[in-house]
């Protein structure tokens, strides 16, 4: 039985474009590491790459985060607020997730896989894209940082 | 990409014949008349035409091919997920689950006997004590009679010198009696202590962890059934998937085939295209510039017109069939997403579906078992530390019980001394005596603490012994037996993640393949065009036709009999459809019925041809 994924689950789209390159290639990244993540517990092999993936996303919502919060606060963005609240939950669920598997719990994999696919689904793909939608209505041209 | 790849895996798949009667462009009169024109740009427009819903329809082929392939890959994600949950996979999963739960009854067990020694340890612990209540008051009279020993070897002055050193052989024991003694009472109330400790602890346990334990392995029992349930539902809705995935190829193949059929609405376009361009040349070259299309023409023309219709009214037919195969199949293809999401309880709250609940549970179950299994250690270790205390206890009551046995034969000697002396030595054989039985009396109570010690050390191997017991019996060791049931555990959720991975993955792509078929519907045009085009180019033949000369006037060397005779014989494209279609549901040889509309003379022609086992000009079959 052919058991290849021709096509990533988890992928990307031009539609959740920020429209600054730097938080789109983030936003990728993103995407990569929770398609990595499918990928692994497709084979079975969730337990073994859990930790990375825990790793990972500490790095990410360290970096990314601020990235995006520069954002907002350099073109004015009105729900900053509201959206760093979002980002903070997030810190905090990852921090709790990698928390728990250093106290030797991996038997956490669906839990962080769906909540992640969550994020996905409502944060990037709805919260960020109003990030895009402000700065397109207040013909903001971001310039990110190199 | 042209169709005919797209279309690869199809049997019966048309391949573009070569057109030899079709010359391309004639020559065109350097002036020509109005209608000539006229009918050359509408073949221009209909050879345009031709080409833009060829280049549609293999788009579209382009696309079922690529739905054919979703929907091969979602089939077989399907079967994985089928074999995860309810196959050989599945059936061990079970059985390592229900192991795991009575390893998890045993461990109850061990440790629930294990909480029983202990508490009889401490009731034991009591005995002892109970047994030395009164050994201050012994030694005290050991103390006693070593004084009035003195006093009466006093009396007695130098005629029983023997007796002086009674007291000085009594006291010292009766001092090691009091020493063994009070280390014994102490180690009891260490011992106590240590028992109350593990017993808080066993209780606690008992109460806390076993409970726990039992709990989520119930939990886990209920899952198990739900499980179980799931696997049934799995493979119910596994096998009518599996039917409305075999109608969703089926449907697909039937609209690659359908798509066919246009090649041959595609030819019939071609041909009138081409009789057009004939009647230009033929009878338009002989015409004046500013003439009107002879009258012999109108019936040509209006045949012509009669064909477009015909396809017109084929590629309407064919177009909405399409439509509708391709809104039955996106619909066909969300309800099995939706079906899929249902059979996993994968709800819109996904916070608390099955696969979340069961991964709850196994950490759970883990957390549980990692306690229990140190709470295990600690009460062996508990119980180590206890019979090392009770051996210790049993060491000084060994001691107790040779100083009693010393005082006894001290007793029993100085009851004969006294004997010896007769009258005078009565007091002190009273002394002996008393010195005797209360030498007997200690030695009572050392025995009964002596046996309660024993027993004490049975109940310390019971309560440090569920794992030893089990190794004497050959079963696996408590540490093992965690381990087994650890892997199991993980095991499990390793079998759920992989299902949940499958089923999100088969969710998603159901509804992508859905999404795709509407987008692919919402951007069909070609329909409209095509309509459209050939409403137009009806109007302009009836516009020539009725514009066209009076009859008698042509120089045409053929009367309208003769041309439509002539061109009859080309128009046999429902007779080609029909074959077509015969031999697309696998009947090769099926006669060929004729369109009524053909001349009786053009329609005996074809039946010899086809009774000759051939199929038309217009066919190819491969």
């Amino acid at each position: 039985m052919n058991d290849a994924i021709a096509k990533p689950m988890i992928e990307w789209l031009p539609a959740y474009a920020v429209g600054v390159p730097q938080i789109d290639a983030e936003h990728q990244r993103l995407f990569a590491l929770a398609e990595g993540m499918h990928l692994a517990m497709l084979a079975g092999q969730g337990k073994a790459a859990l930790s990375a993936l825990l790793a990972d996303l500490v790095a990410y919502t360290c970096y990314h985060f601020t990235h995006e919060e520069q954002l907002m606060q350099r073109t004015g963005y009105p729900n900053y607020q509201d959206h760093r609240m979002q980002h903070e939950r997030l810190r905090a669920w990852v921090q709790a997730m990698q928390d728990r598997a250093a106290s030797g719990e991996i038997t956490m994999t669906i839990e962080v896989m769906q909540s992640l696919i969550q994020w996905l689904k409502r944060h990037i793909a709805v919260s960020d894209r109003l990030i895009s939608d402000h700065m397109k209505a207040c013909g903001i041209s971001a310039h990110p940082r190199d | 990409m042209r169709l005919g790849k797209a279309v690869g895996i199809v049997a019966p798949m048309m391949i573009q014949r070569p057109s030899p009667a079709r010359p391309g462009r004639p020559e065109v009169p350097a002036r020509e008349s109005e209608w000539v024109s006229a009918i050359q740009a509408m073949a221009a427009e209909l050879e345009d035409l031709n080409h833009s819903t060829e280049k549609d329809f293999l788009s579209v082929g382009g696309k079922l091919m690529d739905f054919m392939s979703l929907a091969r890959q979602i089939s077989s994600d399907m079967a994985v997920l089928s074999e995860l949950i309810a196959g050989e996979h599945g059936r061990s999963a079970s059985a390592a689950l229900v192991q795991v739960r009575e390893d998890a009854q045993q461990m109850g067990v061990r440790m629930e006997q294990s909480g029983q020694a202990l508490a009889a340890i401490k009731e034991l612990s009591g005995r002892v004590r109970q047994a030395f209540s009164k050994l201050r008051e012994t030694v005290s009279i050991f103390r006693t009679l070593c004084t009035l020993t003195r006093v009466e070897t006093a009396r007695l002055s130098s005629d029983v010198s023997s007796f002086s050193d009674l007291a000085d052989q009594v006291k010292p024991l009766s001092e090691s009696i009091q020493s063994s003694g009070e280390r014994v009472l102490t180690s009891s109330s260490d011992l106590d202590r240590k028992v109350q400790q593990a017993l808080g602890n066993a209780a606690d346990l008992s109460v806390r962890e076993l409970r726990e334990v039992h709990s989520l392995i119930s939990n886990v029992v209920e899952g198990l059934k739900s499980f179980e349930d799931g696997q049934q539902r799995a493979l119910e809705a596994s096998g009518r998937q599996a039917a409305q995935h075999r109608e969703v190829c089926q449907a697909i193949e039937d609209l690659v085939r359908s798509i066919q059929f246009h090649d041959i609405t595609r030819q019939q376009i071609e041909h009138v295209c081409q009789a057009l361009r004939q009647i230009c040349s033929e009878v338009g070259s002989r015409e004046g510039t500013g003439s009107p299309a002879p009258a012999h023409t109108r019936a040509a023309l209006t045949l012509e017109s009669s064909q477009l219709a015909g396809a017109a009214s084929a590629f309407a037919a064919s177009v909405a069939h399409m439509e509708g195969d391709l809104e039955a199949i996106a619909v066909r293809v969300s309800d099995m997403a939706a079906a899929s999401n249902n059979m996993m309880g994968l709800s819109e709250d996904e916070n608390d579906s099955f696969f979340l609940r069961m991964e709850g549970c196994l950490t759970g179950i883990l957390k549980a078992l990692g306690s229990c299994a140190s709470a295990e250690t600690a009460l062996q270790s508990t119980a180590s530390e206890l019979e090392e205390t009770i051996r210790g206890m049993r060491q000084a009551v060994h001691e107790i019980r040779g100083v009693e046995i010393q005082i006894q034969r001290t007793a029993i000697n100085a009851t004969i001394g006294s004997a010896h002396i007769g009258e005078a030595g009565s007091a002190l054989n009273v002394i002996a005596d008393v010195m005797h039985r209360a030498a007997l009396d200690s030695n009572g109570s050392t025995e009964a603490a002596a046996g309660a010690l024993d027993s004490m050390r049975d109940a310390a191997e019971r309560a440090a012994g569920g794992s030893r017991l089990a190794v004497s019996g050959g079963g696996p060791r408590s540490d093992d037996a965690t381990g087994q049931m650890r892997q199991v555990i993980l095991e499990l959720h390793t079998s759920s993640e992989r299902s949940f991975s499958r089923l999100k993955q088969i969710v998603t792509l159901s509804s992508q393949l859905s999404d795709d078929i509407r987008s692919l519907l919402a951007g069909l045009s070609v329909g409209k065009l095509f309509q459209e085009v050939v409403a137009r180019a009806q109007s302009e033949l009836k516009r020539v036709g009725a514009d066209a000369g009076p009859a008698g006037s042509s120089s045409s060397e053929l009367d309208p009999t003769q041309h439509l005779q002539r061109f009859s014989k080309r128009y046999t494209m429902q007779s080609e459809r029909d074959v077509h279609r015969a031999v697309s549901r696998g009947e090769a040889s099926a006669p060929v019925a004729l369109s009524a509309e053909p001349s009786a003379g053009t329609g005996a022609e074809i039946d010899a041809e086809t009774s000759d086992g051939d199929l038309g000009d217009n066919v190819e079959l491969f």
